[in-house]
């Protein structure tokens, strides 16, 4: 008797642990091979780049004349670049810049989209089209050309001002997508009974539309990570991002703008150009899982 | 359709009207002014400045500043470039060429290897070539473009030489020659094919994606059952239907390449629009940033307009609203 009831019960909790959304997710996520490894590759290279002040070998800064375009092995394990800095003591300390800077354009980007989008979606009528029609204004400047006038402007302001042009530019996909996402949400019973037992509006999207879009808000902000890591290096490459004296993976493939840096001192610009795609694959395919994992209809 | 297609361009008076005052202030904040391209650089007379900063009417307010520059744009003068003592349209219209050739040729190397991979992964899917093109896809999603582009260099330049590294012509070339046309379509080949890479892979895809989808339709099945050929099937019923969804791409390709174009003309030193806008920005050449900044948006906004007029040819539903 008393097996049976622990059998029964057994069975329940298996039930009760298959219903929640998020443990399905989370388990279909951990199944997933790619987006587990990359997943390891990422926390490794995150890990690795905020504890470059500690494992670091050289110092990311000083200008060394005597030991410039040295090719790697010995004490310098990849080499050194042009003005004698360390190239794997440039790639620990430009990871944490660069992935710095990604994840805080992320988070504002993904911030402001899912205001915008949340209230024009829940209230609708003019709200939302003033709110979308601003933001098919700012789609309409080409992003890459914007962000360079605008860095150009406040270049002496450092990276905050970088920062906050990227993601001041950068909003309007997400707010699209969160917009369209709540809009059909709102259509359900449970959004109208929380409007009529009187939730105020901002309870409403809170408590009850934010946790329904949230799904697509984490695929959405894993794909706006790898855009915003392009966007910086993009733009410290030609110049207008970090300053240059900063170490960033950007700054760092500056120099193979000359080709004779491309032609012989291969080690100079293909760690840097490996981090950064093996960064940006590695966060596409942990999106592309995220989003397997949240669909409902995909078999795994 | 026409009623529809009138609607959209009117409302697209009201935003280049906006779009120009953001690009003017932007301008007007720029280190640097319009001043320094207008007088003579050798003379430092403050009261010569002060004098010609005066008859220049940049002590006008600021609306009126802005009048007087809308005006001129209207009738095609956007002013003097003051690095390379030429008015703008013309600096312009000497890399314009560059960039479309670029762009065009981009465009057909994408549709090209879009549409052979595409319909290779999507009749085949889920075998070693199917595998092989999507690995290929997430890592021409992956590069960010002037990664791929400095790789590109190495290879096909440095290593193999089968593409020159930067310019767009060889030197000494005449040009309206065969050899100049030649000598330009090998130095264009090479950016066109980086620049294309990113649509390249989102075109593969979804027509990959699409093709699948569709084979498993009523209509694939009947023309199964009456025994039509599997080359048929693929070639006729499925790629006609696959490929209208595609076109409808075509708009916002004009703001890919537009960002693209600005990095890759920058690292193959390749004479475009690109290449000038930031040389300008570098130089403080502020007349000339302000009419390609003006110009890429005008670009961007008719990409996204005709990116809705062909969806709403393409489907209906989109006109009425």
């Amino acid at each position: 008797m008393s097996a049976m009831d622990n059998q029964q019960a057994e069975r329940l909790e298996k039930i009760a642990k298959k219903q929640s959304p998020w443990a399905i997710a989370r388990r279909k996520l951990l199944r997933n091979k790619l987006a587990m490894i990359s997943l390891i590759f990422l926390v490794t290279v995150i890990i690795l780049s905020f504890l470059a002040p500690f494992i670091a070998p050289f110092d990311p800064i000083r200008v060394d004349p005597m030991n410039r375009n040295i090719s790697p092995g010995g004490a310098h394990l990849l080499g050194t670049d042009a003005a004698g800095r360390d190239v794997w003591t440039l790639l620990l300390y430009g990871g944490r810049t660069s992935l710095t800077i990604g994840f805080v354009c992320m988070a504002l980007v993904i911030s402001i989209g899912t205001v915008v989008g949340s209230i024009a979606g829940f209230y609708g009528g003019w709200v939302d089209a003033v709110l979308m029609r601003f933001t098919d204004f700012v789609m309409n400047f080409p992003f890459l050309v914007f962000v360079i006038v605008l860095a150009s402007i406040f270049r002496e302001a450092g990276i905050w001002a970088l920062v906050l042009v990227i993601s001041a530019l950068g909003w309007t996909g997400a707010a699209r997508v969160v917009r369209s996402k709540t809009m059909s949400e709102k259509e359900n019973e449970y959004v109208m009974a929380a409007i009529s037992i009187g939730g105020t509006p901002f309870k409403v999207i809170r408590k009850h539309l934010l946790p329904n879009v949230m799904t697509t808000i984490i695929v959405q902000a894993t794909l706006l990570l790898a855009v915003m890591i392009v966007a910086e290096t993009s733009l410290s490459f030609l110049g207008f991002g970090v300053p240059s004296g900063t170490p960033s993976w950007g700054n760092m493939m500056q120099e193979a703008r000359q080709p004779h840096v491309i032609r012989t001192m291969w080690w100079i610009w293909v760690p840097p150009a490996m981090a950064i795609t093996l960064t940006i694959l590695s966060i596409n395919f942990i999106g592309e899982g995220i989003k397997d994992a949240f669909n409902p209809k995909s078999a795994r | 359709m026409l009623i529809y297609t009138l609607r959209r361009i009117l409302i697209m008076i009201p935003i280049l009207v906006m779009i120009s005052i953001v690009v003017f202030t932007l301008a007007l904040a720029m280190p640097g002014d319009a001043l320094s391209g207008q007088i003579d650089p050798a003379n430092s007379n403050p009261e010569y400045i002060a004098e010609m900063r005066d008859r220049l009417g940049l002590n006008d307010p600021v609306h009126v500043q802005y009048a007087r520059w809308a005006g001129n744009v209207l009738q095609w003068d956007f002013g003097r470039s003051y690095n390379r003592k030429m008015p703008v349209t013309e600096l312009i219209g000497q890399r314009l060429p560059n960039t479309i050739l670029l762009s065009v040729m981009s465009m057909i190397i994408t549709y090209i290897l879009a549409f052979f991979m595409g319909r290779y992964a999507g009749r085949h899917p889920y075998t070693i070539g199917d595998y092989g093109i999507q690995g290929l896809n997430y890592l021409m999603l992956a590069v960010p473009s002037f990664v791929a582009a400095i790789f590109a260099i190495f290879f096909f330049s440095f290593q193999l030489g089968w593409f020159p590294a930067t310019g767009s012509i060889g030197s000494g070339i005449q040009p309206g020659t065969m050899e100049f046309w030649l000598s330009k379509l090998k130095h264009t080949a090479l950016p066109a094919l980086v620049l294309g890479m990113l649509t390249t892979a989102s075109y593969t895809q979804f027509l990959r994606n699409d093709i699948i989808e569709s084979s498993q339709k009523d209509y694939v099945r009947t023309a199964r059952a009456k025994g039509t050929a599997e080359n048929a099937i693929y070639n006729k019923h499925i790629l006609r239907n696959s490929i209208i969804p595609i076109v409808t791409l075509f708009g916002f390709d004009i703001a890919s390449i537009i960002g693209g174009s600005v990095i890759i003309e920058t690292v193959f030193g390749f004479p475009g629009i690109g290449e000038l806008f930031i040389s300008s920005i570098t130089n403080r050449d502020s007349s000339v940033v302000l009419a390609i900044t003006l110009m890429l948006s005008v670009a961007t906004l008719v990409g996204n307009l005709i990116a809705d007029l062909v969806y709403g040819l393409v489907d209906p539903r989109i006109r009425v609203e």
